[in-house]
C-alpha cells in the first residue's frame, strides 16, 4: 500500500478497520525515511523506540482501547521536549541533551496514542524563516531540492510533505508554521496565543510563541487541534476557553465577510499577488463578501516584532549556561548571537525607552487595529510569503533581507490572533499558501474557510517526487 | 558608548552583557550587520505613542499562577536533575567561579 500519499483521516480509517497495523505503517515509513531523509534533512533524530511503540499501540487496539491517534506516526519539532529522546533545538548547544520530561503537547499526543517517529529539523531555536539556520543539515524543499522549505518548522513541513509522518508539530513565534506550510504545500497552523500550551517547548519569545502543527489537510489539523488544545496549569498564559470539536465543525457552510488589507499586497512578487487575488476571487464566486480594508500600521510590524521579541529571546536564551544541561554559549550560531545581541541592546539602559518600550506600545496599537478590523469582517486574508520559495543561501547574506521574509506573518503573532496557511495553486511551479487570520479564539471560522479553499483546489493531491 | 551614530551598536559591550564569546573578526562582522538592522528598525521612532498604554497580553486573558503545591509527578530525583550536567560534585552542580574575578 502507498502510505506516503495518505492523509491522517485516511490513515485513521485504515488503522481502525484493520487494513493495516501501526507496526506495518511505522516499518514502511522508517524505510522511506532511511531512503530519502539523508538528502532532505527533515529529521534530526529518529526515535529508536518507534517500532516498539507501534507494536504497543497495536496491542492496545487489540484489547479494544479507543484513542484518537492510536498508532499514528507523528513528527515532533526538535524544540519540543521529549522525555528520554534527544532534543537539540537544532543547535550544538543542546547536541547531547536528553529531556527529563515531556512538553504538554507531546504528552497529550502520546496519551492520545500517537507514535513519535522522530524529531524534526528547524532553524535553531526557531530563529529563521528558511530552514537554513540549523546545525544538523539544511532542510531541502521536497518539491524543489535546491530551494528552502520555509521555517522555522522546516523539518515538520518537509516531513509531512514527503510522506514521512501524518503531522509534524510546530511552534510559531513569527510565522514558523505558516511559512513552511506555504512553501511545502501543506497546512501550517498558528492557533490563538494561549489556545495551546507552551510548557516544555523551548521558549523563543514567550509572549508570541504559539504551538501548532503542519499536516496534509485542514481536517487533519482540525482533528489534532482538538487533541492538543486546552487549559494547562503549567503554562501561565494558557486559556480556559472551551475546546470545540474542530473537525466536526468544518462541514458547516457559511458565508463570511472577508477583509483584504491592501498593505498585505505592497511589494509582492507578481506571481504571488496573482495567485492570492485569484484565490480571493474564487471565494467571492462562492458567495463570500470581499471588503478591501486598510491597516496602515502593518508596515511597522516587523521592526515592532523584532524590538519586542528579541529582548525576550535574549532573556530566554540566557538560561543556557552550560551548567545544568547542554554546552557552552560559544556554540550558539550566528543568528542566535545576532538576536541575543539586538535584544540585549534594545532593552539595555539608555535604549530601552526608544526601542523596547516604544515598540510595546506600537504592539498595543497594532493589536487594537486588528481587533477593530475584525469587528467589521470575519477574517483577514493575504499571502504568507511576499515571494515564492527561494534558493538556498539566496537571502542569507544580508540579515535585513532575511527578516523581510516575515513581514506578512509577524502581525498575527504580535496581536495574538489565530492564523493559518492553506495551499493554493503553485507560483512558477512552486508551492504557495493563502494566509487566513481570524478573531481571537475563533479557529472554527478560520478552519472552515481554509477547508473551502482546500475543497476547491485540492493541492494536497499534488505530491512531490523524492530522489534518494 | 564608542559612537553615537544612529543605529550603531557597541558590539563588544553588548556581547559582554549577553555573555556571548566572540571569535576573531566577529566584532567587525556583527557591528556592520547589526547597525544595518538597527537602522531598518529605527523607522518606528517616527510613530507617536505618547497616549498609548503598554500591554503585555493581547488576547485580554490574564496570567495565572498555579497553586503553590508540590506536584509529585513532576518532581525529579537528584540523579535525574543532575543527569544532564557536564560537571557535578557529590550531588551538586559545578559552576564556573564568578567571585574574585576582574
Amino acid at each position: 500500500m502507498n502510505f506516503e500519499d495518505k492523509t491522517l483521516k485516511e490513515i485513521l480509517e485504515l488503522l481502525g478497520n484493520g487494513a493495516t497495523s501501526s507496526a506495518e505503517l511505522v516499518g514502511y515509513l522508517l524505510k522511506r525515511i532511511n531512503t530519502y531523509n539523508p538528502k532532505l534533512h527533515s529529521f534530526i533524530s529518529i526515535n529508536p523506540r518507534a517500532a516498539e511503540e507501534a507494536k504497543e499501540a497495536d496491542a492496545k487496539r487489540k484489547k479494544g482501547m479507543k484513542l484518537p491517534l492510536l498508532g499514528v506516526p507523528v513528527g515532533i519539532k526538535d524544540n519540543f521536549l521529549t522525555k528520554g529522546l534527544r532534543t537539540t533545538s537544532a543547535s550544538l548547544v543542546l547536541d547531547d541533551y536528553i529531556p527529563q520530561y515531556d512538553a504538554t503537547v507531546v504528552k497529550r499526543l502520546r496519551d492520545a496514542g500517537a507514535v513519535i517517529i522522530g524529531k524534526t529539523n528547524l532553524d535553531a531555536w526557531g530563529h529563521g524563516s528558511s530552514g537554513e539556520h540549523t546545525d544538523y543539515g539544511v532542510t531541502r524543499n521536497p518539491y524543489a531540492y535546491d530551494r528552502v522549505t520555509g521555517g522555522s518548522s522546516s523539518g515538520s513541513g518537509a516531513a509531512v510533505a514527503a510522506g514521512f509522518c501524518y503531522m509534524g508539530t510546530g511552534s510559531d513565534t513569527g510565522g514558523s508554521n505558516r511559512q513552511p506550510g506555504s512553501y511545502c504545500n501543506v497546512i501550517g497552523l498558528k492557533p490563538t496565543y494561549g489556545r495551546t500550551s507552551r510548557y516544555g517547548v523551548i521558549a523563543m519569545a514567550s509572549s508570541t510563541d504559539s504551538i501548532g502543527m503542519l499536516t496534509k489537510t485542514v481536517w487533519d489539523t482540525a482533528f489534532i487541534l482538538s487533541v492538543i488544545a486546552g487549559f494547562d496549569p503549567l503554562d501561565g498564559s494558557s486559556s480556559r476557553q472551551p475546546v470545540p470539536d474542530y473537525a466536526h465543525l468544518l462541514e458547516k457552510k457559511e458565508h463570511f465577510k472577508i477583509g483584504v488589507p491592501k498593505e498585505f499586497f505592497e511589494g509582492l512578487d507578481s506571481g504571488v499577488e496573482k495567485a492570492t487575488r485569484d484565490a480571493i476571487r474564487m471565494l467571492q464566486a462562492k458567495g463570500h463578501t470581499i471588503v478591501e480594508i486598510s491597516l496602515p500600521r502593518v508596515r511597522y510590524a516587523y521592526p515592532t516584532y523584532a524590538l519586542t521579541t528579541f529582548p525576550e529571546i535574549s532573556s530566554n536564551l540566557a538560561r543556557f549556561d552550560g551548567v545544568r544541561y547542554g554546552g557552552e554559549r560559544s556554540l550558539f550560531g550566528d543568528e542566535a548571537k545576532r538576536r541575543i545581541m539586538i535584544g540585549t541592546h534594545a532593552a539595555a539602559s539608555g535604549y530601552r525607552g526608544k526601542y523596547y518600550d516604544h515598540a510595546m506600545k506600537i504592539r498595543t496599537m497594532l493589536t487594537q487595529d486588528f481587533i477593530e478590523a475584525l469587528t467589521s469582517v470575519d477574517v483577514l486574508v493575504g499571502p504568507v510569503f511576499p515571494f515564492p520559495p527561494f534558493h538556498h543561501a539566496e537571502r542569507e547574506i544580508d540579515p535585513v533581507q532575511m527578516y523581510l521574509s516575515d513581514v506578512l506573518t509577524v502581525p498575527a503573532n504580535l496581536t495574538g490572533h489565530p492564523a493559518i496557511s492553506v495551499p493554493i495553486p503553485f507560483v512558477d511551479g512552486l508551492p504557495n499558501g493563502l494566509q487566513i487570520i481570524a478573531r481571537h479564539f475563533d479557529e472554527v471560522t478560520m478552519l472552515r474557510l481554509a477547508h473551502e479553499v482546500e475543497e476547491e483546489y485540492q493541492m494536497y493531491k499534488i505530491r512531490p517526487k523524492l530522489t534518494p | 558608548m564608542k559612537s553615537a551614530k544612529a543605529g550603531s551598536i557597541d558590539v563588544s559591550h553588548i556581547a559582554k552583557l549577553a555573555k556571548i564569546p566572540l571569535k576573531k573578526g566577529e566584532e567587525e562582522k556583527f557591528s556592520g550587520q547589526l547597525s544595518r538592522v538597527m537602522e531598518y528598525f529605527g523607522q518606528i521612532e517616527t510613530l507617536d505613542t505618547k497616549s498609548v498604554e503598554s500591554r503585555g497580553q493581547m488576547t485580554l486573558e490574564e496570567n495565572r499562577l498555579r497553586d503553590d503545591e508540590v506536584t509529585p509527578d513532576r518532581m525529579l530525583t537528584q540523579k535525574e536533575a543532575l543527569g544532564q550536567a557536564k560537571r557535578t560534585h557529590k550531588g551538586f552542580f559545578v559552576v564556573p567561579a564568578v567571585l574574585n574575578k576582574p
